[in-house]
């Protein structure tokens, strides 16, 4: 944050050094590039960063992205030549690894020991596997046989894992059916709750899931209920405590940074290959305060949120967030034309 | 010194931002309770775009920046081919959003309705009442609120409590070559005083689509000759086979009918 400021300012006083002020310079600038988001949450668009040569380092669904803890942007893709490619902020690639993920879907990101492990969901695989930074695979998690629940792997396609802070392991089972699995740190399964059904404690594409620091106090679940527009919060037993009503916005997973909620948006009306997706982010109290290409919010006097939809064709399908310490975000996108992320700079 | 420390920020001035003509409008929401409306009927328009204007005709033509302005619910009153555009400086203009209104005075009061030709029994609907509901169907053809044929004719056959009063019959049709649903290639309105010996009171042929004419509603509007008459039968002509230029070529074409309207 205070980066950022000092980058405004510093950028901001060079400009008026270089230029006489009251030249038009700015206000043809910010009519040029385009400025989209809302409130206190408003971007500039790169669309060169992280762009490779397609030839040697292809992806096919960007579907997730995460920054560990030396600063570096990991890319998970489902093209087995590298499911992994690494960044560094300015977009450089770095190295690539990961050829075994067909299916790759979720990537999490713990720090265990002073250590970063991902956790990849893996939807072809029916599996997730716990791999060290640099890609050696620490452990594997099977498709639940026994939970019970399933009858064959194929029933089972994770999406996203959370991990607690004690280092359990919780998997959404969101293209599957549609249960949460609790494992501990060891993968033995603690508790499964979720599925498929009718009341608000169950799920229709239960497609992300992350933990809730915020505030501090005991972390909570905030769970994705795509199909349903919803976010479900859960206790780390498995209570439903409330549900977030965000129409029209088919959210993909949440990720927490700082006091605000940031959700891939995939599209703003169904099919699911629309091209109308968009950006989401909520703020501390859970009420949507900038949608970057989507519309402006707006809540009536009771608190519904009016429709969201897509304004400005800057995405298509956007599938996950990821949040850098200067606040700005990369995009990485699902069915986009084998493109690479967008970054969207905050200003 | 200062000199120095701005240095490593000219990467930034380099930066190029994306601009907005590189892209596009998103296309404005709709919404509205219809298609069928009795007197009139509401559609709100939105982008949630500052500054962009929201432009839409009535006509069936397509906006440009000159046709009407949208600032606030639109009343339809008669039937309207309704579309609209976005347009902002900033942007290229979105792609365009339609939508068909018709006015609906209400089901005629009906003494016995029959289907003389059984729709397929994928898509039964709800019999011949299907087509006298006022229920529109959606562009999920499987809602139920759909009669499919296929590979011959619809033929509706009513003894109404009353005449119809009606200067017009419109046959609510889908067209979705996709799903190998075409249009009708013939519609006839045959009515009398008697259950035989019905006269043809108005007739119409829908002319052929072409490879690049767009799906969705088809609302066929049959002009008829006054009549007094309580026996009716609605013939709808299925399409015969597929064009050639279409990828079922020469097997029969699906018929889709959600609603036959008297006016």
């Amino acid at each position: 944050m205070e980066r950022r400021t000092f980058i405004r300012q510093s950028a901001a006083a060079l400009a008026g050094a270089v230029l006489a002020p009251g030249t038009a310079w700015h206000a043809w600038q910010a009519y040029r590039e385009l400025i989209i988001g809302h409130h206190s949450h408003r971007y500039r668009i790169d669309l060169n960063w992280g762009a490779l040569n397609a030839q040697y380092y292809p992806v096919n669904d960007c579907h997730e992205m995460i920054q560990d803890s030396k600063g570096r942007i990991l890319l998970l893709t489902n093209h087995t030549r590298n499911n992994v490619i690494v960044y560094d902020r300015s977009g450089r690639l770095l190295e690539v690894w990961g050829t075994e993920y067909p299916g790759a879907h979720g990537l999490t990101l713990n720090k265990e020991n002073g250590e970063d492990f991902l956790y990849i969901s893996d939807n072809s695989r029916h599996e997730v596997i716990k791999t060290a930074i640099d890609g050696r695979v620490v452990m594997v998690l099977p498709w639940p046989a026994e939970s019970g629940k399933y009858e064959r792997a194929e029933q089972y396609i994770p999406t996203e894992t959370a991990i607690a802070p004690n280092g359990d392991i919780y998997v959404a089972d969101g293209y599957g059916l549609q249960y949460i699995l609790h494992y501990n740190a060891r993968g033995e399964l603690l508790n499964v709750f979720g599925g498929r059904g009718e009341g608000p404690q169950y799920f229709d594409n239960a497609h992300g899931i992350c933990m809730d620091t915020r505030g501090g106090g005991t972390p909570t679940l905030l769970i994705t209920a795509r199909m349903q527009n919803r976010l479900k919060r859960f206790t780390l037993e498995g209570q439903l405590l409330e549900q977030i009503h965000l129409p029209g916005a088919y959210i993909c997973r949440p990720v927490v940074h700082g006091n605000y909620v940031y959700l891939a948006t995939l599209v703003s009306r169904l099919p699911m290959d629309s091209g109308t997706g968009f950006v989401t982010i909520l703020g501390p109290d859970n009420r949507v305060v900038s949608a970057p290409g989507g519309s402006a919010p707006e809540y009536d006097a009771e608190g519904m949120l009016s429709p969201l939809h897509q304004s400005v064709k800057i995405f298509q399908h956007p599938h996950d967030v990821c949040v850098d310490d200067d606040e700005n975000l990369y995009i990485a996108q699902w069915n986009s034309g084998k493109t690479y992320p967008i970054k969207l700079e905050r200003i | 010194m200062a000199i120095l420390c701005l240095l490593p920020l000219l990467p930034l001035c380099a930066q190029h931002y994306a601009e907005g003509r590189e892209f596009q409008l998103g296309a404005p929401q709709m919404t509205y309770d219809g298609p069928f409306f009795r007197d009139s009927l509401q559609v709100q328009l939105a982008l949630g775009w500052k500054g962009a204007q929201i432009r839409y005709t009535l006509d069936g033509s397509l906006p440009d920046e000159a046709a009407a302005r949208y600032d606030g619910p639109v009343t339809v009153r008669e039937d309207a081919q309704l579309q609209a555009r976005a347009f902002h400086p900033c942007c290229r203009p979105s792609e365009v959003v339609k939508a068909e209104f018709v006015r609906y005075p209400g089901p005629p009061a009906v003494k016995s309705a029959t289907l003389n030709i059984p729709p397929a029994p994928q898509y039964p609907g709800q019999g011949a009442t299907t087509l006298l509901d006022g229920r529109k169907g959606s562009a999920n053809f499987r809602d139920g609120a759909w009669l499919g044929f296929n590979g011959t004719d619809a033929m509706l056959r009513l003894r109404l409590e009353a005449p119809p009063d009606a200067g017009e019959l419109i046959v609510s049709c889908l067209y979705d070559p996709g799903s190998w649903i075409f249009p009708p290639s013939a519609i006839e309105v045959w009515a009398g005083d008697q259950e035989s010996g019905l006269q043809k009171t108005g007739e119409l042929a829908p002319p052929p689509p072409g490879q690049d004419t767009p799906s969705g509603m088809r609302y066929y509007k049959i002009a008829l000759t006054p009549s007094n008459a309580l026996y009716w039968q609605i013939t709808v002509r299925h399409f015969g086979p597929l064009p050639a230029w279409h990828q079922g070529a020469g097997t029969p074409a699906w018929l889709f009918i959600d609603e036959t309207i008297f006016r």
